[in-house]
């Protein structure tokens, strides 16, 4: 099944209702989500690469928009846009919170005691924001 | 500087001269606190994906006014507590400061302005590239870290005004703030620089890339640990905690999650939201572009 016919499934059948507004506002489908996650991502503005303005034209490359991805893998362009902004919320879980906390510390620690040329570089892990090394044993 | 394409008048009628005007609304917003300032073809953001070009927001723009200013203070980028310039990440008062040119310039001239606004559109996305925007104004350039950085002034927040009124062009910078010789020098060292050395891509961090003939290429950037990271206590932690709780079953443990300290932060910070957006510095605490100028007595 394409992504076009995928969307096509989840019409609603109510009258002035357009698709995937089941909630009372356009939600992607979840399956549709599953299925085209990773592509949204590696093609959007998930992982930019090239976008120095400096570089030579044939070197340069921007992130596809969501209109470019939608044509591209046959999508509705509104699906596209919300399998993004999920996808962009639901790549990491709740703990990298508490490590950006940890990270945070820690790279400033390191900036703060050594500068530019002692900076901490992601091992070994850092304690826990307020806890003492040996609270956390 | 490129000339104005038409003649600029004030309300009564009187020709002004372009580069005076291009003076005193330059020379007003650095007194209102702006530190930059810039003005660009619009025409350069042509290229822009459709509903971020310039003439999408305002279609009688004719010029395109950039300002830079508000960064953090040398206390704040030195302090030992990163939570310090968590709670200190704002483009408001730059904002504040577009806000007041294009009431100027409106009142005062007689042009359509419009201040762009720093919030997110319906798509979750911003309404423009404020980094390609201070490009083509040349007020900065891009960086391996993300933000456009000026030569001299490294990091500052951006704000960016579209206008009617046609005023002469600044010129892009005629080369790259980024990266510096001390990052290519230790490129060549280390094979990476300071940013890509503390929040390095490889290590569980956002950036990466490689520096050619003083060029980075091939940039890595993980934007969505980046957006944990300057949004960590915010919008995105909201909602992960949100769902956490909303998940968990049994009430006691819900109160737990709901009433705790990382709930409680996140609900502050988007409650003082206007001094919460930005979240984390480490990337470029540790760029020597503009370094000079946080090294006080």
């Amino acid at each position: 099944m394409t992504g076009a016919e995928s969307s096509e499934a989840a019409s609603p059948e109510t009258p002035g209702v357009t698709r995937g507004e089941w909630a009372g506002f356009h939600v992607v489908d979840p399956d549709l989500y599953d299925r085209y996650r990773d592509q949204v991502l590696e093609l959007g503005n998930s992982h930019q690469r090239n976008i120095n303005e400096f570089l030579p034209a044939d070197r340069r490359g921007r992130a596809w928009t969501d209109a470019e991805i939608a044509e591209h893998l046959g999508l509705d362009v509104r699906d596209v846009t919300e399998i993004r902004v999920v996808a962009e919320h639901d790549k990491y879980g709740i703990e990298e919170y508490e490590h950006s906390a940890r990270f945070k510390d820690a790279a400033s620690a390191s900036y703060r005691e050594r500068g530019v040329r002692g900076l901490y570089e992601g091992e070994p892990a850092p304690p826990m924001r307020g806890r003492s090394e040996s609270s956390e044993d | 500087m490129t000339a104005p394409a038409a003649p600029i008048t004030d309300r009564a009628g009187t020709e002004l001269d372009a580069d005076e005007v291009k003076a005193m609304i330059l020379g007003g917003a650095k007194r209102r606190g702006a530190t930059i300032a810039g003005v660009a073809d619009p025409a350069l953001l042509d290229g822009q994906p459709e509903g971020m070009r310039p003439v999408d927001l305002l279609p009688q723009t004719k010029t395109m006014i950039v300002l830079g200013g508000a960064a953090p203070r040398a206390g704040e980028w030195s302090s030992p507590r990163s939570e310090v310039l968590e709670t200190l990440g704002t483009a408001d008062r730059i904002g504040v400061t577009a806000s007041a040119v294009a009431r100027q310039i409106e009142d005062d001239l007689g042009y359509y302005a419009l201040s762009v606004p720093t919030a997110t559109d319906q798509d979750d996305k911003p309404f423009m590239s404020f980094v390609d925007a201070a490009v083509a104004a040349g007020v900065g350039s891009p960086s391996l870290a993300g933000p456009a950085l000026n030569p001299d002034q490294g990091f500052v927040y951006l704000a960016v005004i579209l206008t009617s009124l046609p005023l002469p062009f600044d010129e892009p910078l005629p080369t790259p703030a980024c990266p510096a010789p001390s990052c290519v020098d230790m490129y060549a060292d280390r094979g990476v620089t300071p940013c890509t050395d503390v929040c390095n891509i490889d290590a569980g961090g956002c950036l990466g890339g490689e520096i050619v003939d003083g060029l980075v290429i091939g940039r890595k950037f993980d934007a969505e640990r980046c957006r944990d990271r300057v949004y960590h206590y915010w919008v995105p932690g909201y909602q992960k905690a949100l769902e956490a709780a909303l998940d968990e079953p049994d009430a006691r443990r819900r109160k737990m999650i709901l009433y705790g300290s990382y709930f409680t932060r996140t609900m502050w910070s988007i409650t003082y939201s206007n001094v919460s957006q930005g979240q984390c510095f480490e990337c470029v605490k540790a760029c020597p572009v503009g370094s000079d100028g946080r090294q006080l007595k």
